[in-house]
């Protein structure tokens, strides 16, 4: 009789999800606590305090505003992207697949980690819009036009920030399970950077703007040379109909079908098994409604 | 052994070795950006900015343990490896300048050449200090952040990004490139320094890293 019975694959997959909770959970603190500290994010996080008060600085009206719904994240959003692609691919560059490959915990526990991790930068950026509110003193209402209306952003406005830079980790992530080159976070982030830019903050009026993670709420379709956040001295126009508040509800339930389509992809990566198919269906079908519901 | 020689012999093995595949990716990242409805100047330069941070990887080398112990100095292998890529940066440049059918644009080629010398120098610096010496993974993202601290914290009169030829800070900020990539190319070129070279000041080679 053998000393230790060998466990049917019955009895590994029934006892897994419990078994692996704890190191999901304990890896997933880890590198949480290795993307906060990591030198690029805590450069992103300065930069985006750089750009939300330089920014509400340079645009009087409704600049405290956009400083809070998101925008200015994302220079942390792009170092997390960026930070979270290297996390996933530490593995590879110090080439430990083989070891972990020996280890009890699979591939998958490794992904779930990662991607649970970016609860870290996750709160990083909620801090920071909360630092904001603060500093803005929002709870009074922010000027958003030049005519002196007031507004104070509601709580999905204040999520939208958070949950984006969570995306935008997810998105790094996902490049790394699929694209493993340590090149392929970075060149994404220097791609959605002009888009963000142009649709985001320079506020480009169009559909097409919600698919992108950080968002300006702001219609002037009414006034396409007018833009919002605007300086009181500027020469071209500062028109505002309205803030699209609840387009920005829409799209936080946008961003959160994204990022479980995200992670579904990313875990699809260590073997195909249907939860993940799941998730990954759920996930796009949540972009799909929310997607086409969050449209002003 | 003449270094055309030596470039001759090393021209293969350093083809093999060159990561290709994240600069034509860049490339087709600029072109996507270059088909936006934005300022030309403006997307040419993230045209620029993603071919600088795909090239971030070119001195990454996975043989540069083997190589380290070859009578072909540091500086020497790096310099044939930028020489061996250059051409093709410049070649997907100039894909970026035709597509956006503005012409030869001196001003951002210069732009483009300074961002490169900076994130190669960054490279440099940096793979002493990361596993199997590959910087590239610490130069893209410090050409990203350099970037962004000097659109967001340098005041208009000393701006790096003029709006182009037309802008009254034009001229000032090209001769401010100019700078930068000749202290970026001295950088790189010290940091590219052999490990083992002999000391310049004395002949002591104890608590070397050789």
């Amino acid at each position: 009789m053998a000393l230790v019975e060998p466990i049917g694959p019955a009895e590994q997959v029934a006892a897994a999800p419990f078994a692996l909770r704890p190191a999901v959970l304990s890896l997933a603190r880890l590198e949480a606590a290795r993307l906060v500290r990591h030198p690029v994010l805590l450069a992103g996080a300065a930069l985006s305090v750089l750009f939300s008060i330089t920014f509400a600085d340079a645009t009087d009206i409704g600049g405290p505003y956009f400083a809070l719904i998101g925008p200015t994240l994302l220079p942390l959003g792009l170092a997390t992207l960026v930070v979270a692609n290297l996390a996933a691919l530490r593995s590879r560059r110090a080439a430990t697949g083989e070891l972990y490959r020996s280890a009890p915990a699979p591939a998958r526990t490794r992904t779930l980690a990662h991607l649970l991790a970016l609860a870290g930068p996750a709160g990083v950026a909620a801090v920071l819009i909360l630092g904001g509110f603060l500093y803005f003193g929002a709870w009074d209402g922010l000027v958003v036009t030049p005519e002196g209306r007031s507004a104070t952003p509601g709580a999905a406005e204040l999520a939208v920030g958070p949950v984006g830079v969570a995306l935008l980790g997810a998105l790094g992530i996902v490049l790394a399970r699929w694209i493993p080159h340590p090149a392929a976070g970075a060149v994404a982030a220097v791609g959605l950077l002009p888009f963000q830019m142009l649709f985001t903050t320079w506020n480009i009026q169009g559909a097409h703007v919600w698919l992108l993670p950080l968002v300006n709420p702001a219609q002037t379709s009414q006034a396409p040379d007018s833009s919002w956040p605007c300086a009181t001295d500027q020469p071209w126009p500062c028109l505002l109909e309205d803030l699209a508040t609840a387009s920005v509800a829409w799209h936080l339930v946008y961003l959160a079908g994204l990022i479980a389509a995200l992670a579904a992809l990313a875990l699809l990566r260590d073997g195909r098994n249907r939860p993940d198919r799941m998730l990954g269906a759920a996930g796009l079908a949540v972009v799909l409604v929310a997607g086409v519901l969050q449209i002003p | 052994m003449t270094r055309v020689r030596q470039a001759r012999l090393l021209a293969r093995p350093l083809v093999r070795t060159v990561p290709w595949l994240p600069l034509p990716a860049a490339a087709v990242v600029g072109i996507g950006v270059l088909s936006l409805d934005g300022p030309t100047v403006l997307e040419l330069r993230f045209a620029a900015i993603a071919l600088c941070v795909a090239a971030a990887f070119v001195l990454d080398d996975r043989a540069a343990g083997l190589a380290a112990a070859s009578p072909t100095s540091l500086l020497v292998r790096r310099a044939f490896r930028v020489a061996l890529v250059l051409p093709f940066i410049g070649a997907l440049w100039g894909l970026a300048l035709w597509y956006a059918g503005d012409g030869f644009h001196a001003g951002l080629t210069l732009e483009l050449a300074a961002m490169l010398a900076v994130t190669l120098a960054a490279a440099a610096v940096a793979a002493p200090f990361t596993s199997d010496a590959r910087g590239g993974i610490v130069a893209a993202p410090v050409l990203l952040i350099l970037l962004a601290t000097a659109v967001l914290a340098l005041p208009d009169s000393w701006t790096l990004f003029a709006h182009g030829s037309a802008d009254p800070h034009w001229a000032a900020s090209q001769q401010r490139w100019g700078a930068i990539l000749a202290v970026a190319l001295l950088t790189l070129a010290c940091a590219s320094r052999d490990p083992c070279r002999p000391p310049l000041l004395d002949g002591r080679v104890s608590g070397r890293r050789c």
